[in-house]
């Protein structure tokens, strides 16, 4: 069964602005990134390469696709990259500034991110975000579990 | 301490009221599908290749003679004698007729 253009329009004008903030996040809140990442995820429903079978709710099956869309993006980036303009790499330092929670959020592994985002940022089920990162809802439990673990400890370094 | 949960909670609220606030989201927009390239597009130079071809390769390019009177050539065959030596060989040389090449010499020394 496929879904009306119309259709599909309105819903993702719907959910655009939590799919924008979905693909900030996705690419380390770098905006430039997140447009074009967005635009991709757009093209491809258009295009129909990405189709929604309503097997879940509109906004999973759009995360999905953003998420997944990014991971390629991120690749093809890095690929593309001539190493001239390559520095170092070196330990970002981050702002432990109180109000700097985005940084803050970027010290946890990208896993533990994503899933923690999706949960209390995105108000998702565990169930849901296992839809939206094709992981398994015990793999998606672990990830929950250590993230939690992890950023509060952030906090309270923070707040010492 | 704070509920585990509601700790994180607090500072995910925050995050989410900040990007609210501070992020402006670019207005919505579709792009464009992009077209598929037509068939058409592909046939026109094959269909012009294979033209230029069948007109290369169909053309009979060697030209065939046109017989007409100014140009013929006509060998005419008869049949005859055979033509063989017989005819050199036919005088008979006598050895008495024979004169030797320095026979003058031997006339001279007679006078």
């Amino acid at each position: 069964m496929t879904m009306k253009n119309s259709t599909l329009e309105s819903l993702l004008e719907k959910h655009h602005k939590d799919a924008f903030l979905w693909a900030l996040q996705c690419c380390h809140y770098s905006r430039d990134d997140a447009n074009d990442v967005l635009q991709m995820t757009y093209l491809k429903i258009v295009e129909g390469k990405a189709k929604f079978k309503e097997q879940s709710t509109f906004k999973t099956w759009l995360f999905s696709v953003i998420r997944f869309t990014a991971i390629d993006f991120k690749k093809t980036d890095r690929s593309y990259r001539s190493l001239d303009g390559v520095e170092v790499a070196e330990e970002p330092e981050y702002n432990t500034d109180e109000t700097n929670y985005k940084a803050l959020l970027l010290q946890l592994p990208e896993r533990q991110r994503e899933v923690l985002l999706l949960a209390f940022y995105h108000e998702m089920t565990l169930a849901v975000i296992a839809e939206t990162t094709g992981l398994h809802i015990g793999t998606v439990r672990t990830h929950y579990e250590r993230g939690k673990t992890a950023l509060r400890k952030l906090i309270q370094t923070v707040e010492i | 301490m704070k509920n585990d949960e509601t700790e994180i909670r607090e500072f995910f609220s925050q995050i989410r009221e900040t990007d609210l606030k501070e992020t402006e989201v670019p207005q919505f927009k579709l792009p464009q599908k992009k077209r598929k390239p037509s068939v058409v597009r592909y046939l026109i130079p094959l269909a012009s290749m294979a033209a230029a071809l069948l007109l290369f390769f169909g053309i009979d390019w060697s030209k065939e003679v046109v017989e007409t009177e100014d140009n013929t050539l006509v060998i005419t065959m008869t049949i005859g004698e055979p033509m063989n030596t017989d005819d050199f060989l036919s005088e008979e040389i006598s050895m008495t007729n024979w004169k030797s090449p320095s026979d003058i010499l031997i006339q001279e020394f007679e006078d």
